[in-house]
């Protein structure tokens, strides 16, 4: 039996009687008992997902409905939260933390009888893009485990990409899908603002993130989203979008299509081998049919400033709520003063939340607050602008998901600057609330390079027929563990 | 420049113990210096917000929650939790 099947594949062989659920459950138990002490995906790992297949299992052989997922292992990132299951956001501070409810998100997928296999590594409460600032530890790349998975869903990626999962959920704030899945050769989607619920996500900066899916086929992708996108009254944030079949006419390719490079990501401080492969997959593009063109979109030499200064801002109220009295771990019953029991339990937060935290302060702080916070907010109206103005010219941008490839783990983690410049062609489809996914498109050097595209507001299934075209192209090898 | 009151300040603002505040004075100061960049921006950008529709809002209902919360606490007892004494 093979666990490197898309969902599609899954599905039919559960179909059809080829596998059980309970078979291709514990096969994925054993693979995760085998390789995840090296990579590090997991945080925490179901004990009951085999009893819940076991249950499928019998439903199935009785012909009673089930869910259209069948029973599919799902890992799903640890700052999502699920009933029963831990949900600690990689953080001392909630490493006991059991939510005593389902995300939306959640909820769909079980109700499509989806099973949840684990809970996956991240950066602690998804602040960063190795994963590396994990209160357990980093996750290490499946392609070669001395290099970092990207981040913060770095878990999520590893776990697709080494088949500890068929798919994953992870939540993207400023490419923290896309980075990972660019650097585990898996496909990533950021989707539109409002397109998928919040509710039971842990908030980080609830103005730019969604959460996201992430898999070996652009077809695992849209029939993730048929599931898990739609309008939530537990968020009213999220937007009616319609009916629309994602999986339908995924094949249409993209002749005649018009597709914005955009300039200010092309190129300039990027690695050459990442450069290469972009201009190959825009003539691959063009090849195909797509008429493609420099686009300039100026503002996004602001965007990661603005992008750091929202979020930074934004987790400095979220994590306000982190008091150790309604969430926290046990300090023993001796007596404390009010903020000192407070300040002595947060203390706990890692390095990267108390330093954004500091940032977020000094940014919203009177006297700093219209250079900084209100600036941040002007360039992300700019961006909105221009990203507006581009796709009246344009279907699609394209560009780099990261200008590097996956780099060794520790080499960058004492350069805050050098991480943010690698969000620089991710953060844009956060601030201007439109959809971008990552395509794996090559393996240099043994090492994977993704492939960005965005589409207009709620055009998901325009991205999805566009990756799809571009993934066709392409004939990638699994990954080695 | 970010100076060493200041990030005393703001770690008493965000209620967190710091320690190593060099590190962090430099960490910050660095970080603003890269933000500084926004300062070139044109303060006449007007700023879009996002309106929310309030007409859709759920209903305003108690949902019963049947389990009991106060069983997932370490340190309950009865209907009791157990705290720190705080002054």
């Amino acid at each position: 039996m093979r666990l490197s099947v898309s969902a599609t594949e899954y599905r039919d062989q559960i179909r059809n009687g080829t596998v059980t659920v309970e078979e291709f459950v514990s096969k994925t138990l054993e693979k995760i008992k085998k390789v995840d002490e090296q990579i590090h995906a997991f945080i925490t790992v179901n004990d009951d997902a085999i009893n819940q297949a076991r249950n499928l299992d019998k439903k199935l052989k009785a012909k009673e409905k089930v869910g259209a997922c069948l029973g599919m292992p799902i890992s799903i990132k640890d700052n999502i939260c699920t009933k029963g299951i831990k949900t600690t956001c990689a953080s001392k501070l909630l490493q006991d933390f059991v939510a005593p409810y389902d995300a939306t998100v959640i909820s769909r997928l079980k109700a499509e009888d989806a099973i949840i296999i684990g809970k996956t590594n991240l950066d602690e409460f998804a602040m960063g893009l190795t994963t590396e600032f994990s209160c357990y530890g980093p996750t290490k790349n499946p392609w070669n485990i001395d290099y970092v998975p990207g981040g913060s869903s770095g878990g999520s990626a590893a776990a697709v990409s080494a088949c500890e999962s068929i798919v994953s959920l992870g939540s993207d704030t400023g490419g923290s899908v896309r980075n990972p899945a660019s650097f585990c050769s898996v496909f990533g989607l950021k989707p539109t603002y409002g397109l998928v619920s919040r509710y039971g996500l842990v908030s980080y900066a609830n103005s730019i993130e969604q959460i996201g899916p992430m898999a070996r086929t652009v077809e695992d992708i849209a029939f993730l989203m048929n599931i898990i996108a739609g309008q939530d009254p537990n968020d009213n944030t999220t937007i009616d979008s319609g009916a629309v079949d994602y999986v339908d006419d995924l094949d249409v390719g993209i002749s005649g299509k018009k597709i914005g490079v955009v300039s200010e990501m092309m190129g300039e401080g990027e690695q050459k081998e990442v450069t290469e492969s972009t201009r190959n997959a825009i003539s691959k593009l063009e090849e195909l049919g797509a008429d493609c063109e420099e686009i300039s979109i100026s503002e996004v030499l602001h965007s990661v400033a603005a992008y750091y200064t929202l979020t930074a801002a934004e987790a400095s109220s979220n994590l306000a709520r982190y008091d150790n009295i309604r969430y926290g771990y046990d300090f023993g019953v001796e007596g404390f003063e009010f903020n000192a029991y407070i300040s002595r339990s947060r203390k706990n937060f890692g390095d990267e939340v108390i330093r954004r935290m500091l940032l977020g302060t000094y940014v919203l702080s009177s006297g700093y607050f219209g250079k900084y916070y209100m600036k941040a907010q002007q360039v992300r109206s700019l961006i909105k602008t221009q990203v507006e103005r581009a796709f009246q010219k344009v279907d699609l941008l394209i560009s780099p998901t990261v200008p590097s490839m996956p780099f060794k783990l520790g080499e960058k983690i004492n350069d805050e600057l050098a991480l943010f410049r690698l969000d620089v062609n991710t953060v844009t489809a956060n601030l201007a609330n439109i959809p971008a996914i990552s395509v794996p498109f090559e393996v240099k050097n043994g090492l994977p390079i993704g492939i960005q595209l965005f589409a207009g507001h709620l055009q998901e299934k325009l991205l999805f027929q566009a990756a799809h075209a571009l993934s066709k192209l392409t004939k990638l090898p699994e990954s080695p563990i | 420049m970010v100076t060493k009151e200041e990030i005393q300040r703001l770690a008493n603002l965000i209620k967190i113990e710091i320690n190593e505040t060099e590190k962090y004075v430099e960490q910050v100061d660095k970080v603003i210096r890269y933000f500084d960049t926004l300062d070139k921006i044109s303060s006449t950008e007007e700023i879009f917000s996002q309106d929310l529709a309030l007409e859709n809002l759920r209903p305003d209902e108690h949902i019963p929650y049947k389990e009991k919360l106060i069983e997932k606490l370490k340190n309950s007892k009865g209907t009791f939790v157990k705290a720190p004494k705080l002054i």
